[in-house]
């Protein structure tokens, strides 16, 4: 199991996050609550459908904690980085550096959206999640969910014009 | 005839799943977007969107990621027995069995001896000196009397703490 889906595990979480570092870590306590909780799956979705439902807990508390330490640091944090558009430095190219580039820049950008919307897209459009799945995986209606994708996509579309035109 | 917030989600739907669709919805947003060229619009920008988001290079199972996964799950199967109370229960059950054999062989101190000794007379007469004391603890003693044999006691008390100063 793990095999079959660490791959898409650590991909989402590195969508979420935006760091190889929590992506790992983050894919790590995935597995594990999977291997803890594997007695409670009742097969009633898909393995794939069930890992991203943990995935996203894992991920939200992850943010959670870091939302509460983002705050006391805040300042620092605004005086480091200034008030950059995340896609300001957007790279190009198809080499593998410019595509690693290119991934932090859509990262980025996606981390500026709600995180309601964040997720349902990366669901969609980064795992390649069927509309129904991500239904199961968020527990809302598939109606919710394609309009959280239209808005989703509408805000980021300016955010990702430079991708596109490289 | 659909307007365009109503448009929304069949346009995503459009964009990237347009068999997800059914028959008579897409006959009905046809007719919107040959109207609404806002719309037609928003449906190029979902496409470039999801086109662009297909394209990010996944991010790659980090090096060593299963040998540090097998190793927590490891760990965590060498302290699953502690967590288990059932498994600890079953453990004591021979321990149990010896601290009651062990009871069962050690003889127990005669009862009688304890008897004689252990009156609270016996233990007034010889621990019990003064005299406050011993009326305090008798039952059938008044609280004047007591009031009384207590100053008395300390008129003693303070002369011997006269003498002493």
């Amino acid at each position: 199991m793990v095999r079959a889906h660490a791959a898409a595990i650590v991909n989402l979480a590195r969508a979420m996050t935006g760091s190889d570092t929590d992506a790992d870590d983050l894919a790590q306590e995935t597995f594990l609550r999977a291997w803890r909780g594997f007695a409670k799956f009742r097969g009633e979705s898909t393995i794939r459908t069930w890992l991203h439902g943990i995935a996203l807990n894992v991920i939200r508390t992850h943010r959670a904690k870091r939302s509460r330490a983002g705050r006391l640091f805040s300042g620092l944090a605004r005086r480091e980085a200034g008030d950059e558009d995340p896609l300001e430095e957007m790279p190009s190219g198809e080499d593998l550096e410019g595509r690693l580039a290119a991934r932090d820049a859509i990262d980025r950008a996606l981390a500026a959206l709600p995180e309601d919307l964040r997720e349902t897209l990366v669901l969609r459009d980064i795992q390649g999640l069927e509309y129904r799945e991500i239904s199961a995986v968020l527990g809302i209606p598939i109606g919710t969910v394609e309009s959280r994708i239209f808005r989703a996509r509408q805000r980021l579309k300016p955010l990702l014009e430079e991708v596109r035109k490289r | 005839m659909l307007n365009c917030p109503d448009c929304e989600r069949l346009i995503a739907r459009l964009a990237d799943d347009p068999g997800g669709i059914d028959q008579e919805d897409r006959g009905r947003l046809d007719a919107h977007l040959v109207a609404c060229a806002a719309c037609r619009a928003a449906v190029d920008d979902q496409r470039t969107v999801a086109r662009a988001l297909a394209r990010r290079a996944s991010a790659e199972t980090p090096a060593g990621f299963h040998a540090r996964l097998s190793k927590r799950l490891d760990d965590e199967q060498s302290w699953l027995p502690v967590a288990n109370w059932r498994a600890w229960t079953v453990g004591l059950v021979p321990v149990a069995g010896a601290l009651l054999l062990v009871a069962w062989l050690i003889p127990t101190p005669d009862s009688s001896s304890i008897a004689d000794t252990a009156t609270f007379e016996t233990w007034q007469a010889s621990n019990v000196q003064s005299a406050a004391a011993a009326a305090f603890l008798r039952p059938e003693t008044s609280g004047d009397s007591l009031l009384e044999v207590v100053l008395t006691d300390a008129t003693v008390s303070a002369g011997t703490g006269s003498d002493v100063r």
